[in-house]
């Protein structure tokens, strides 16, 4: 079945909900690999999340407006002798997302709650 | 019975000394023939995508690998690291077939808008025109680079013009006439000319620093130009100046010999 464009897979709100926390942290940038770690101990998983799913999913995101990403500057990774990082920031809409479905987990979670107590 | 036992160990400690020779040679160059492995599968299944989506998943693939490789190298044994880059990229073997799959489709979906965004630019700039002079001044400064689903990319030679364009007022208000000229919403990702690939044509070299910088300033293709032939009117100064000469050496001399 094909999955509706508007909804967000559980990889997409963890990314946001990750580039939320860092926001918060004063550390609103980052890049693919950055990101990944940060998932990685947030939800204690044993390996990180693969390159296709998490490229994938980030540009999934940039898509629909929910990040915004952009090239590093060339001449700071040629300074540290490194590949030109893509960064990212979590945009205004890509809050205004989370919350969201931040709400709808809430709401349901309160339904199922009713429902099994009646 | 000894015999057999002697052989047993013979080949015991035979296969132990090749086991151990074997995990030297693989410990050795597990590193790098995992990272050619993952690389060799990042140019594979990105061969057919279109060349900005290709360029950009190969290049933070490039920039992914350094950076797992930097930050485990000093808590594992290469052979672990190497494990890690394979397990993570056969993690997400089937997203990337998917990735590929969505980039042709999207690819020739975005060619096809992106040529008539192009054909269609001038009426756009007219529409910004008549509304503000001062957006159309910035937004002239900039060419369409690239359709990539909602996204119109706009490519801008500076700084200045790319910031007062990515300003949300500003966004929105091209945004609008992108909607009122080209019948359906696009969203505006503004891009700075520094950033992009440059080229060449002409067996013209790349190295020159000049060159090089015009081209990751500006962007474009650098063309070699024939120098056009000298116009003959630019000589006319030359002779002019010689005519008054000469008049004037022979009014000098009408005027001493009439006195």
């Amino acid at each position: 079945m094909r999955r509706r464009k508007d909804v967000l897979l559980p990889i997409e709100l963890s990314i946001l909900d990750t580039a939320r926390e860092l926001t918060v942290r004063g550390r609103p940038v980052f890049h693919g690999f950055g990101i990944a770690g940060e998932m990685q101990d947030r939800d204690g998983a044993k390996r990180l999340v693969g390159h296709g799913t998490l490229y994938r999913a980030l540009e999934r995101l940039e898509e629909r407006g929910l990040l915004r990403s952009w090239w590093e500057d060339p001449q700071e990774a040629a300074l540290a002798r490194r590949p030109v990082r893509r960064l990212y920031e979590i945009t205004a809409e890509g809050e205004a997302e989370l919350a969201r479905a931040a709400r709808w987990v809430v709401v349901e979670g309160v339904r199922t709650l009713g429902a099994a107590e009646a | 019975m000894m015999t057999e036992l002697v052989q047993l160990a013979f080949g015991a400690a035979v296969g132990a000394v090749f086991s151990v020779l074997l995990w030297w040679v693989i410990a050795g160059y597990s590193y790098d023939a995992a990272l050619w492995l993952v690389r060799s599968w990042v140019r594979t299944y990105t061969s057919i995508a279109p060349s900005r989506r290709r360029e950009r998943r190969r290049r933070e693939m490039e920039s992914d690998l350094q950076m797992q490789i930097e930050s485990e190298r000093e808590r594992y044994a290469p052979e672990v690291v190497a494990l890690h880059l394979l397990v993570r990229a056969a993690d997400g073997f089937g997203d990337d077939l998917g990735w590929t799959a969505s980039a042709v489709w999207n690819g020739w979906m975005d060619r096809r808008r992106f040529k008539q965004v192009r054909s269609d630019w001038p009426r756009l700039m007219e529409w910004v025109a008549s509304r503000s002079l001062l957006v159309h001044s910035y937004l002239q400064i900039s060419t369409p680079a690239a359709v990539e689903g909602e996204w119109l990319v706009l490519r801008f030679a500076f700084k200045l013009h790319h910031d007062r364009i990515c300003a949300p007022r500003n966004r929105e208000f091209v945004e609008q006439g992108l909607v009122a000229q080209f019948g359906r919403p696009m969203k505006l990702r503004c891009e700075l000319a520094s950033h992009v690939h440059v080229e060449a044509t002409g067996g013209i070299n790349l190295d020159d620093p000049v060159l090089r910088f015009a081209l990751e300033r500006f962007g474009g293709r650098a063309r070699r130009v024939e120098t056009p032939p000298r116009r003959r009117w630019s000589r006319l100064p030359g002779w002019g100046i010689g005519i008054l000469v000469i008049m004037a050496a022979l009014l000098l001399a009408v005027s001493r010999l009439a006195g």
